[in-house]
């Protein structure tokens, strides 16, 4: 198995497809929609640069498609429904251990804003 | 929403059409689910802008996926990535077996560090090129006399005849084959420099030799035409020499030497570390037609044909292209010259100097090629029992998606680590093996100097690490990758039955291997004492060896007329100061010390022999001490020695002869009487004396003569001294005398003559200890291979020795049925072995002496050693079985 750290670090958008499908398995459009949802429109996922995104992440064997409906969805029953492999959850958990740290150094420096952030 | 999946669509031609393909549908559904959201919340007006924002996106990954079909992204590639795994996971798991890990560490370091050692030396000698320009166009040019090859004292250079200067100048002029040639010649000379007088080696060089050998003068210049055209008298110096006897001076040039008594000036030093024949020459001479060198008066015989060429063959010529010419241009040759040469020999100079050790270095190189195959034999087993004890984890990674071939694959890796750190070690012990291997080395190995742990041997080690490493690591590596594997998961028995066979037949290979070395050493090891109990047939013990050089030049008189009674005066007077010691029983002149390699030959013939052979033939004359004889037991076979009558200038002309010489004259056994004709006078033959070997041990006696000295007026310098106890510590005394009686006197050495002889065996005890030393590694190795067979075979057997035990079984019988196996492989390895070692003894038979390549005394013992040894690596396993308590055995299980 590759070693998770190899794949750091991610890309906003790709951090996002992968948190969203740790929730679950779900299709391009529901992925879409989550993401927006949680950043609150920070991260925007069109569909041309999602599915290359799609692409590279089942290349790299982070991702891969799951038999359809298993999303639960459905009028899913049709569409390609995406799942996180083993390796992606690892991937998905270095990123934000990164990211933490990266927030702790912040803090500790006194950088972070009382606001809350995106 | 049609529209906005028909402007999809067409954007959707900047993808790729596999992209397209796999997502253009996925693409355009969300395309149309996005536009049905945007009009629901905001209207056209969104629609619109999302239009816009999606035909950016499609165009731009469109393109961007195009790009990334040419150039994959630059993420760490799956074989590197693997690689790297590997090699952690490799790491870890020798560091979680450490025994195992240090055992073939060690065994690797040793295999490798003598291989490189061996290489090291092989590659100084043999392989590299000799240190000048064009070295590889450097030939040594000789004429062939094929009268002499029966010769006994001519017979080994029959086809490496030396040039006069006649010679050469014709050969020279006519010549096309060579770009550059010039004459060489080395000999013994005094010299009186400001450190004193001493003996030195002396280089004789043509005046085109040494430039075109690349050497630039470190000071001063080397010989010119104009020197040749005034017959100067020059010399040009060695670096070592300009150091230590000129103290480094600048100013040493224009310096005079005095050597052999004539004065010549110092022109040049030679760059340091230049060598040419010999690494001690001290100083360069220049031949020129006139000048002879080595010529002294009362001794004609044979010596103009001094010299040795040596010339650049020409880029578009080959060596037999040159040897044909000098068969074509041998009436100018011969023309010049009373001696009749029938042909030429071109030979690249590095083969002249290394052709006696060439076959000694290319079999002590087999031989420890054969010590690293048992090494690595020894690491795969090691490594086999180990691949079955890691059946489980192997197993559970095979569950874990690994195919057997990348189980495999990580296993070789792991084998190439092992050998790589076993390679970086043996390095380092190589380092102290290459010192050790030349400090043992006998003096006289050419090129010793050269040898030296550098890149090569770096590349060589790397190779070896590799090789061996692949070697060892196939065994458990396809092993494993068996599907046996999960058959075996969860078995009881001992290791997959292919693993197990495999170990068997390397343990059978090992044993072989060791057996082939073994047999080679005890035949070596056989013919070293064979030649070290050769009776020379003259007494050894108790013999010191005095050499001086006089001053010839004190022999001279203004005239230049040798003054016979000074120079005998001379050495009688230090003959008697010399037998005045106490403790000396006696003292003789000699002109010629055994086992030092000196000769002097005449042609000769004798009463009423007719000479079939239509060569005169050439004996080895030797002028003595009438007490020389007695001095050194050598046996008298029929007549009287000489005697001191017999010694006076004016006494009739008397010889004793070697008995072979009397056989080849005389055959009816009538020597004594005959007369013996040399140097045009006859001679009567007043007895026959035993032959001796004076050349080596191994060399047939020569054909000899022995006149007295005094009769004849030879110089020497040589003086055997007959003492009554340990020569060695008459040393001092001798020294002291000469220096107290003899203050000029150069004293060249003082030793016994039993370190000439040991001397002269140094190379064969050199190359006999080295293979001892390997045979016995590798013996040693396939010991620990058995033993460690034979106890993993007890210990796995332990549940059916358990019952047996307590069936009833007797110990003995439990002991012998364990024992079966260990001696089953060894027997089988070392008939093998016999067979192997029995086809290839030929490859030893140049080596040996006065033993066959197949003498069935050392082939029985080395067997029976064998059994032996086999005997108790088996043994220890097998009788620590016996002892196992059979219930608590079975309790266990």
């Amino acid at each position: 198995m590759s070693d998770p750290r190899d794949f750091l670090p991610l890309t906003a958008g790709f951090f996002e497809i992968l948190l969203t499908l740790a929730e679950g398995d779900a299709h391009g459009y529901a992925i879409m929609q989550a993401v927006g949802r949680r950043t609150h429109g920070a991260v925007k996922l069109l569909p041309g640069t999602m599915y290359r995104a799609f692409a590279r992440l089942q290349e790299q064997g982070l991702l891969e498609e799951a038999p359809a409906g298993s999303s639960g969805d459905p009028d899913d029953s049709r569409r390609r429904t995406w799942r996180l492999t083993g390796l992606g959850r690892a991937v998905a958990a270095a990123e934000a251990d990164r990211l933490a740290a990266s927030v702790r150094r912040a803090e500790r420096l006194d950088l972070l804003s009382d606001a809350e952030s995106s | 929403m049609r529209l906005v999946g028909g402007v999809t669509r067409l954007l959707m031609l900047a993808f790729p059409r596999a992209f397209r393909r796999r997502y253009g549908a996925d693409i355009c559904r969300n395309a149309r689910d996005l536009a049905h959201d945007a009009f629901r919340e905001d209207g056209l007006h969104a629609v619109a802008l999302l239009l816009g924002r999606l035909t950016f996106d499609l165009l731009r990954g469109g393109l961007a996926e195009r790009r990334h079909a040419l150039v994959p992204s630059p993420r760490p590639t799956p074989m590197l990535d693997t690689l790297l795994n590997d090699l952690r996971f490799a790491y870890r798991s020798m560091r979680a077996r450490p025994g195992l890990t240090w055992l073939a560490v060690v065994t690797l370091t040793l295999g490798i560090g003598a291989s490189v050692s061996m290489f090291s030396i092989l590659d100084g000698v043999l392989l590299r090129d000799l240190p000048y320009p064009d070295s590889d166009r450097l030939m040594s040019v000789y004429t062939t006399i094929p009268e002499w090859r029966d010769d006994p004292t001519l017979g080994g250079s029959w086809n490496r005849a030396r040039w006069s200067y006649d010679e050469y100048r014709e050969w020279k002029a006519r010549q096309e084959s060579f770009t550059r040639a010039s004459v060489h010649a080395a000999t013994t000379a005094n010299i009186v420099s400001p450190a004193g007088a001493e003996q030195i080696r002396l280089g004789l060089a043509g005046v085109d030799l040494l430039p075109m050998l690349g050497a630039a003068p470190v000071k001063g210049r080397l010989f010119s035409p104009r020197d040749r055209e005034e017959a100067a008298a020059v010399a040009v110096v060695s670096h070592d020499f300009w150091r230590d006897r000129l103290g480094s001076d600048d100013a040493a040039m224009g310096r005079a030497l005095e050597i052999d008594g004539e004065p010549f000036t110092v022109i040049g030093v030679l760059p340091d570390g230049f060598e040419f024949g010999s690494a001690s020459t001290a100083v360069w001479l220049p031949i020129y037609e006139t000048r002879p060198f080595g010529y002294f008066p009362g001794n004609t015989g044979d010596m103009e044909h001094l010299l040795e060429v040596a010339g650049l063959l020409s880029p578009a010529t080959t060596p037999a292209q040159a040897t044909g010419e000098i068969d074509r241009l041998l009436p100018a040759i011969n023309g010049a010259d009373h001696l009749t040469a029938h042909g030429g020999a071109v030979v690249p100079r590095l083969e002249i100097l290394t052709a006696g050790v060439r076959a000694p270095l290319l079999i002590l190189m087999g031989a420890v090629s054969l010590m690293l195959l048992v090494a690595c034999a020894n690491v795969a087993t090691f490594l086999l029992s180990q691949a079955v004890d890691r059946r489980r984890e192997i197993a559970v990674r095979s569950a874990l998606g690994a195919d057997g071939r990348r189980i495999g694959l990580q296993l070789l890796t792991e084998s190439l680590m092992l050998a790589l750190v076993g390679g970086l070690g043996g390095l380092l012990l190589a380092a102290q093996g290459v010192r050790a291997l030349t400090l043992l080395a006998p003096r006289d190995l050419p090129r010793l100097a050269d040898v030296s742990l550098d890149h090569r041997a770096f590349a060589f080690a790397l190779a070896a690490s590799t090789f061996a490493g692949l070697l060892f690591g196939l065994a458990p590596a396809l092993t494993v990758t068996r599907a046996q594997l999960a058959q075996t998961f969860g078995a009881t028995r001992f290791g997959s039955r292919g693993g197990r066979r495999l170990q068997q037949a390397l343990i059978v290979a090992e044993v072989a291997l060791a057996t082939v070395l073994l047999v080679g050493a005890g035949l070596l090891v056989r013919s070293f004492l064979e030649l070290n109990a050769v009776d020379p047939g003259f007494r050894t013990e108790n013999i010191l060896r005095v050499n001086t050089s006089p001053d010839t030049s004190a022999f001279f008189d203004s005239e230049g007329e040798f003054q016979a009674a000074a120079m005998d005066a001379h050495m009688t007077g230090v003959q008697t100061r010399l037998a005045a010691l106490p403790g000396v029983r006696g003292v003789a002149v000699a002109q010629v010390v055994p086992f030092t390699g000196g000769a002097a030959n005449n042609n000769v013939t004798g009463e009423g022999y007719d000479g079939a052979d239509g060569w005169q033939t050439i004996a080895s004359r030797r002028f003595v001490d009438p007490a020389y004889h007695e001095l050194l037991d050598i046996h008298l076979v029929d007549g009287r020695f000489l005697t001191p009558a017999d010694d006076r200038p004016e006494a009739a002309s008397v010889v004793l002869v070697s008995r072979s010489l009397a056989r080849r004259f005389w055959p009816d056994g009538q020597a004594v009487g005959k007369a013996l004709n040399w140097w045009g006078q006859d001679s009567e033959v007043v007895g026959v004396v035993a032959d001796i070997r004076e050349r080596s041990l191994d060399t047939e006696p020569l054909l000899t003569f022995y006149a007295p000295r005094r009769r004849w007026s030879t110089l020497g310098g040589d003086y055997l001294v007959r003492v009554e106890s340990e020569p060695s510590e008459l040393v001092s005394a001798v020294r002291n005398a000469l220096a107290a009686s003899y203050p000029d006197l150069v004293v060249v050495g003082i030793e016994p003559i039993t370190e000439l002889v040991a001397e002269s065996l140094a190379e064969a005890r050199y190359r006999t200890r080295l293979i001892a030393v390997f045979a016995a590694m590798a013996a040693v190795l396939a010991l620990l291979g058995l033993y460690a067979v034979s106890a993993r075979s007890a210990a796995a057997r332990k549940r059916e020795i358990g019952i047996r035990v307590a069936l009833g079984a007797r110990p003995g019988r439990v002991t012998s049925l364990l024992l079966r196996e260990g001696l089953g492989l060894a027997s089988l390895g070392a008939g093998i072995g016999l067979v192997l070692a029995i086809a290839g003894s030929r490859v030893l038979s140049g080596l040996l002496y006065g033993v066959s390549p197949n003498d069935p005394l050392t082939l029985a013992a080395i067997s029976l050693s064998v059994a032996a040894m086999a005997v108790v690596a088996s043994l220890v396993p097998a009788l620590r079985a016996t002892r196992l308590d059979p219930v608590r055995v079975l309790r266990n299980e």
